[in-house]
């Protein structure tokens, strides 16, 4: 067993790996010290967590609790069950029902457009319905054509007796002939399509082999038969089957080899041909050179590529089958097969796999070598794949990302992708993938990148969402933002102090859309709260324009935050003459502001006449100007009998 | 790779729970500490691991409990989870309400005395701090996962639901708490 990576030890911790795994792991570890310290530091972070985690609960904790329960529910008098949405006259309970009749409402039109809808989708045929597949074959009509006079030809003409001039003329008469495709006699009455043209292919083999049997020495013959044979099935998409290939591998030199090849390379499974040849050391090369004389061929290249990584398994050939996939430079691979290449190269025994992996990572285009590094940072170590991602960057910014998006999409390689976002400073790309899963509508991507996005990504996943308005997942999106906010105060302390003057209106409806969206009038509170801390960090940045200024402040206002006055109180002291400032305040902890206004020196007749005039004002239209102004008045009606207000005004120095 | 598949315990009510519930709706007080009891032990641990003190996450439980009892009827799937995530977002509250209090007020009555101490066991109570303030730093929901799972032992999917979000997010909360503990308090890693 190779060393298993560091993930494989945290799985192994965490319980996550199964039976067999863990038990090949115990027996790994029995034996290799390293791997046995890795584990132990994995249990280790484990024991740490639970030392630090609470004693066991002592006697008695439970029954106190419940007698404090039961003892909290009788003071409230507040039956149990069945009367949280109770015939109270509060507000709020009024909201309550008004939601649970909305919803009803919702279910009772459901119900109709499902009953509506269920005469069309009972008329839909029942195996749709029961699931059973839909793509079983459908036989085909029975095909009355008779047989060709050339079908006959061929399929009376016993083996080994063919001349080289016959043969020839026989092959290609069976196959121009679309008759011979339909022939029932070569697959039966209710054969079908597929089962004609693989009869046809099984009788052109054994024409081949009529051929080679009787001119065992002649190459040329042979080639040309190849060539023939190639030219033949080529336009017509078939495929040679094994025995073909077994006549055609025959060859006896280079220009046999590579018109073989070129026959082989048609077939699907050609990669299984190409590993017996490659097995065989007087072949290999020629192989190989004639291969590589068509590396346009995408579908030769790939099958070869496919072939060369089988002998990755193989420690001898480890050298010369990355030295041919760096040759073809990958660029006719699919990235799967890339990707597969990679993994057979690591799983290899070989001591050169890791050069070679790293040989190929690097020949290999942008688009196919992120996952190889990521795959490879187990082996290179953390930074040097990620060196080596970030030399990708470099050469083609835009398919790196579109390539570590899709890293980020495949559970495999997430962990290591999202690490290089945010813990190799490339929180940059937070924009870019998400464009890039915006693109591809990728739900899933957008979601690994929100839940999984620390402070540092708030302002990246603010920026992209500004850029993605109106576009398709903007929501999940906003979701995601929003999530990161509730979740983590350093994010919201980031978005606060980044948020430019310009990008204010944005980050106001980002709130209200959290505010609006959050499940439950509680979870509303919540983000409220926190949308409101946000906000009261933007609004004391004096580079902000008032129009700005004032819809930040609206907001807060209209929502009632009078603790985040506080803040902007101490924003205000060094600022007595902003006035917007001011009659926000006033609107959000009226008391405090006109004491602190009174601190600086300021009049507070005059901001009382402004207050009062705040229904002027279009960013507080939205708030109760009514409700605001009473606040203010009984304020001012306390603020006048105490003795405070009395007092001699102070200034900020006294600060 | 080799994960596992079978994670254990799905949202399903069981019978037993819904017994009790059919007990508490005919006003049996008794079924509804029974109903929770179970779950004491591992709502009061973790609110301590969100909460950092044993008086708040106590206070915390207690809401939570009363919370439950009077939101039963907009209760579905299984208790545990319910439970667990009113006393999630209970603790989450507590926290943002402390916010403007400063520091941790009962850590040190958890630990003993460093002057009866060992050297050893200094050592050993100097990493517990690293460890508990790095724990400290980590969001939420990330402390969360890595507590249920770490120290309760529950399956993803559990922690999915009562922390409201997918399995799969689940792992990777787990996963990148413990890296973040590795990398904070871990120190070199043998090679």
């Amino acid at each position: 067993m190779n060393h298993p990576r560091r993930s494989h030890f945290e799985r192994y911790v965490l319980g996550d790996l199964d039976v067999d795994a863990r038990l090949a792991l115990d027996e790994h570890v029995a034996v290799c010290e390293r791997c046995a310290a890795l584990l132990a530091r994995e249990r280790e972070i484990d024991a740490w967590v639970v030392q630090t985690s609470a004693e066991a609960l002592p006697d008695g904790t439970s029954r106190r609790m419940f007698d404090a329960l039961w003892e909290r529910i009788d003071e409230d008098a507040q039956p149990p069950v069945t009367t949280t949405i109770d015939a109270g006259t509060s507000w709020w309970r009024g909201m309550r029902r008004a939601a649970a009749m909305l919803v009803v409402g919702a279910l009772a039109w459901w119900a109709v457009v499902s009953f509506a809808d269920a005469p069309q989708r009972s008329s839909a045929p029942e195996v749709v319905e029961s699931g059973a597949p839909t793509s079983a074959p459908v036989p085909e009509p029975p095909n009355a054509e008779p047989p060709s006079p050339e079908a006959t030809i061929v399929e009376t003409t016993p083996p080994g007796s063919a001349e080289p001039t016959t043969w020839e003329l026989r092959l290609a008469a069976a196959l121009d002939n679309p008759g011979t495709r339909s022939v029932p006699a070569w697959g039966g009455d209710d054969a079908t399509s597929s089962q004609r043209l693989d009869a046809v292919r099984q009788r052109v083999a054994q024409v081949l082999l009529a051929a080679d049997d009787a001119h065992p020495d002649d190459d040329a013959q042979f080639a040309a038969a190849c060539a023939l044979a190639w030219d033949e099935l080529r336009p017509e998409g078939w495929a040679v089957d094994q025995l073909v290939r077994n006549v055609l591998l025959r060859g006896r030199d280079g220009a046999a080899a590579e018109a073989a090849l070129r026959a082989v390379l048609v077939d699907p499974t050609a990669e299984m041909t190409l590993a017996r040849v490659l097995d065989d050391d007087r072949w290999a090369d020629a192989v190989l050179a004639g291969l590589l004389v068509h590396p346009r061929d995408l579908g030769a290249a790939r099958a070869l590529g496919r072939a060369v990584a089988q002998r990755l398994d193989d420690e001898e050939r480890v050298p010369m089958a990355v030295d041919v996939l760096v040759a073809l430079r990958g660029e006719t691979l699919l990235r799967d097969e890339v990707e597969e290449i990679i993994t057979r190269a690591l799983r290899s025994p070989s001591p050169v796999r890791t050069k070679s992996a790293l040989a190929l990572v690097r020949a290999v285009p942008a688009r196919l070598a992120v996952g190889a590094w990521i795959d490879l940072a187990d082996v290179v170590g953390a930074n040097a794949a990620a060196r080596g991602f970030e030399g990708v960057l470099a050469a083609s910014e835009t398919e790196a990302v579109a390539a570590l998006g899709h890293a980020l999409s495949q559970p495999r390689r997430r962990e290591t992708a999202i690490q290089w976002v945010f813990e190799q400073g490339l929180a940059e790309l937070v924009p870019q993938l998400v464009r890039v899963a915006s693109d591809r509508q990728d739900a899933e991507l957008l979601d690994a990148l929100g839940a999984l996005a620390d402070a540092r990504a708030a302002r990246p996943l603010f920026e992209a969402w500004r850029e993605h308005r109106g576009r398709p997942l903007d929501g999940r999106l906003a979701d995601a933002l929003v999530a990161l906010l509730v979740d983590d105060a350093e994010a919201r302390s980031v978005l606060a102090s980044s948020t430019r003057a310009h990008e204010v209106g944005d980050l106001i409806d980002l709130m209200t859309h959290a505010i609006d969206s959050a499940p439950g009038l509680d979870r509303r509170s919540e983000h409220a709260e926190l949308c409101a801390d946000v906000l009261s960090g933007v609004v004391v940045d004096p580079t902000l324009d008032a129009g700005r200024r004032a819809r930040t402040l609206g907001a807060l206002a209209r929502h009632g935050h009078e603790r985040h006055a506080d803040r902007l109180l101490e924003a205000l002291v060094s600022r007595p003459d902003d006035a917007l400032g001011w009659i926000t305040a006033a609107t959000l902890a009226p008391e405090a502001t006109y004491l602190t206004f009174q601190r600086v020196g300021g009049d507070v007749d005059d901001l009382t006449s402004a207050v009062r005039d705040i229904g002027a004002w279009p960013t507080f239209a939205v708030a109760p100007p009514t409700r605001v102004l009473r606040r203010i008045e009984r304020a001012l009606d306390r603020l006048d009998t105490t003795p405070m207000s009395r007092s001699k005004p102070v200034t900020g120095d006294d600060e | 790779m080799t994960d596992t598949t079978h994670e254990p315990r799905g949202p399903e009510i069981d019978d037993e729970e819904e017994q009790l519930l059919a007990r508490l709706r005919a006003g049996d007080r008794s079924a509804f500490e029974d109903l929770v009891a179970p779950h004491v032990a591992v709502a009061r641990s973790l609110a301590v691991r969100m909460l950092g003190n044993l008086d708040d996450s106590e206070d915390a439980v207690q809401d939570a409990m009363l919370k439950a009892y009077r939101g039963l009827d907009s209760f579905r799937g299984g208790f545990r989870a319910w439970f667990l995530r009113i006393v999630y977002h209970q603790s989450v509250d507590a926290t943002r309400r402390r916010s403007t209090r400063k520091g941790h007020e009962s850590r040190a009555a958890v630990s003993p005395e460093a002057s009866t101490q060992t050297a050893g066991a200094i050592e050993q109570r100097e990493t517990l701090a690293r460890v508990r303030a790095a724990i400290d730093t980590l969001p939420a929901r990330q402390r969360a996962a890595l507590h249920l799972r770490v120290v309760e032992g529950l399956a993803y999917r559990a922690i999915a639901e009562v922390l409201g979000i997918t399995p799969g997010s689940a792992r990777v909360y787990v996963v990148r708490a413990r890296s973040i503990l590795r990398d904070r308090v871990g120190g070199e890693v043998p090679e």
